[in-house]
């Protein structure tokens, strides 16, 4: 009899010890979502941030950008763009590593509670930047955003979202004054962007590297350039073209993806 | 050829007037052609059995008086040897008797005393004595496993069926394999211990029968209970709310307080726990040692003071040594009864022997005898035929001879002529 016992207590463990497959996560597939977010002029900004008060649930709910199944995560990542050429990036992922719990733990796990709290954060902190004459005094959006890609996890699928009027203002290129035609983008793109940069962007790409990117473009507080606008876009999806990525969409807020 | 030379030999016969005949005495008178045939050389052999089988006779006979003279000598042995025997016999006849009746005196004994609850010591249990049937395995067949399986399959499905919404919500893989685990063990030690239960009948069985059913029932009806009384929450999350900016973070209904109380909520998330409770009765209720049922002692009849067991035992001791001694003496007699009689044994022993010997030898006479008698039947049988031609030659030459046909009358010879003539027994 005591036999029986311990052959029953055997039985349990290796069926328990059996679980594990059904629960273990072989890999977790990453998602990762960077918002490039304009910090270079206060009532852009502001403009921005009631986009995201308004809009982003809804765009979030629509998109299921932010919504995770088992063995999957999701990384969202804040940069600034500012005068800066650096990188000055936030992160916070979630994540569900194990399959088969239950759908409350699940749902406990995809909940983008800390992504908010880190939304939140960063938008306070860019506020604060607005107010930062070194920060506000140009933008460095191609360098900003070409760093920020290369620093993407490779094997996630990343999507790049960028919030701005998408005026580039350095000592490169300025836009208020000039915006470059088509045909001289091959000769503008190593002058917009660091050539070491550029290289290792490229590298990165042959590695795999490919982002889907969505351009919230802003009007931008100079009249005159907003007249423009259309050949901003222009510029930019040439320019975006030219760096080999394809998957770009405009739009004026985040209520009109399709 | 051979019939030319009968031919001529009979022509001579008649011519010379060689008749064979009969004279008065009744002598037979052979002619020269019969006398010829009978002379051959291969019916010499006649004459040569027959002295063989004169003497085989004569030996027959040496022997047959040799046998019969045996005859004398065995009776006296055997009449000696029962004059020995009866010396003894008697005696042994007697002491025989009194050994039966101090066994059977000893064997009445300890019969009574064993009625009476009084085990003779140093003794072999009474064949009397019930035999423990021999325990029956007890197999578990095909049919029970099935049995066993639809069941946890029927009230798994039904299970899961009933509470999957707050299940499946609540619970992960992992718990509703345990939870199934839990349900499987119930349902197997319901039957396991069923069948000890048939077998062995203690209180601790019904008593754990009665609990595993209980909480068999309540694995399978609390939580339908449990659903229509408490209704599972809805936990979808509102992804729109959860990304919103304006209001604090949102919380999962996990982290929010349930409504529900403490128990509902103690049992929900850990229905296994009536398959433990189970499971852990079972190992208490097998690891335990086992109460001793109670003996039912034997109603025995009063037993006798101590002076009566001892007077018993000394009765017992005096049969025993009885039996043993005549036992002995009985060895004894037996033994000198085979010695006095062993030298005649072997007399008669050799006798017969030698008897057997002579027997042997009278049967191989027989046979050749028997052989000889035969050979000669045949050269007889050979001699009749070779005379009926010599006859049958001589009448035709008689009867192409008419003067000597009226003056010669041949007589012809019988088997006893042949016999006479050979000198045949």
């Amino acid at each position: 009899m005591r036999l029986l016992n311990l052959s029953i207590a055997i039985a349990f463990f290796i069926m328990l010890d059996g679980c594990n497959a059904l629960t273990e996560c072989e890999n977790v597939k990453p998602r990762e979502a960077i918002l490039l977010i304009d910090v270079t002029d206060k009532q852009l900004f502001d403009d921005i941030e009631a986009d995201l008060n308004a809009n982003l649930p809804t765009f979030m709910a629509k998109t299921g950008l932010g919504e995770i199944a088992p063995c999957e995560s999701f990384t969202l990542t804040l940069v600034p763009i500012s005068a800066r050429e650096g990188l000055q990036a936030a992160s916070e992922t979630i994540a569900i590593k194990r399959k088969g719990q239950s759908y409350q733990a699940e749902r406990q796990q995809a909940n983008p509670a800390p992504l908010v709290k880190l939304l939140k954060a960063q938008l306070a902190a860019f506020k604060a930047l607005t107010d930062d004459e070194t920060i506000t005094s140009g933008s460095s959006i191609a360098n900003v955003m070409v760093k920020a890609l290369t620093h993407a996890n490779l094997e996630a699928e990343t999507t790049l979202i960028i919030f701005s009027d998408m005026i580039e203002n350095n000592q490169y290129l300025n836009m208020y004054r000039n915006i470059p035609s088509a045909e001289n983008l091959a000769e503008v793109l190593p002058q917009l962007i660091d050539p070491l940069v550029l290289e290792e962007f490229q590298v990165r790409q042959r590695e795999g590297l490919d982002a889907n990117i969505i351009i919230v473009c802003k009007d931008s507080p100079n009249v005159k350039v907003n007249a423009r606008q259309r050949e901003v876009k222009s510029f930019w999806a040439g320019l975006l073209a030219e760096m080999r990525l394809r998957n770009v969409q405009f739009m004026d807020n985040l209520t009109n993806i399709n | 050829m051979k019939d030319l030379q009968n031919y001529t030999t009979v022509l001579r016969d008649v011519g010379l007037d060689s008749t064979p005949e009969r004279d008065e005495s009744g002598l037979y008178h052979w002619s020269d052609g019969q006398l010829e045939i009978l002379t051959q050389k291969e019916f010499n052999d006649l004459r040569i059995n027959q002295g063989k089988i004169d003497r085989t006779n004569a030996s027959l006979k040496a022997l047959s008086e040799e046998i019969l003279a045996f005859e004398a000598p065995t009776q006296a042995l055997e009449q000696e040897g029962n004059g020995l025997l009866g010396g003894n016999e008697d005696e042994i006849r007697d002491q025989q008797a009194q050994l039966d009746q101090y066994k059977a005196s000893l064997a009445q004994l300890d019969k009574d005393m064993l009625l009476r609850g009084h085990i003779p010591p140093n003794e072999a249990p009474p064949p009397e004595a019930p035999v423990a049937p021999p325990k029956k395995r007890n197999r578990v067949t095909g049919r029970e496993i099935l049995g066993f399986l639809l069941i946890w399959v029927i009230g798994e499905v039904f299970m899961t069926y009933v509470q999957w919404q707050s299940l499946r919500d609540g619970r992960g893989i992992e718990d509703l394999i345990v939870r199934s685990i839990s349900l499987g063990v119930v349902l197997f030690l319901i039957h396991l211990v069923g069948r000890f239960f048939k077998r062995d009948r203690r209180p601790v069985h019904m008593v754990f029968l009665g609990f595993s059913f209980l909480m068999l029932f309540t694995m399978l009806l609390g939580p339908l209970l449990l659903n229509e009384a408490y209704p599972p929450i809805d936990g979808n999350a509102d992804v729109a709310a959860q990304w919103s900016l304006q209001e604090e973070p949102a919380t999962t209904p996990a982290e929010t307080v349930s409504p529900y109380p403490f128990w509902v909520n103690f049992y929900r998330k850990n229905d296994m726990l009536p398959g433990i409770f189970v499971f852990l009765f079972f190992v208490i209720m097998q690891t335990f040692p086992k109460s001793k049922p109670k003996e039912i002692e034997p109603v025995l009849p009063q037993l006798e003071p101590e002076s009566g067991k001892n007077q018993i035992e000394e009765r017992r001791q005096y049969y025993q040594q009885q039996i043993k001694q005549i036992e002995n003496q009985l060895k004894e007699l037996k033994e000198i009864q085979a010695n006095a009689i062993a030298p005649n044994t072997k007399q008669l022993h050799s006798i017969l022997d030698e008897l057997q010997a002579k027997q042997s030898e009278v049967m191989a006479l027989k046979r050749e005898k028997d052989h000889l008698l035969m050979e000669n039947d045949h050269l007889l049988r050979k001699l009749e035929m070779h005379l009926k031609r010599y006859q049958t030659e001589y009448l035709n030459v008689l009867k192409n001879d008419q003067v000597k046909a009226l003056v010669v009358q041949p007589v012809w010879p019988t088997m006893q002529d042949l016999k006479t003539y050979f000198n045949l027994s």
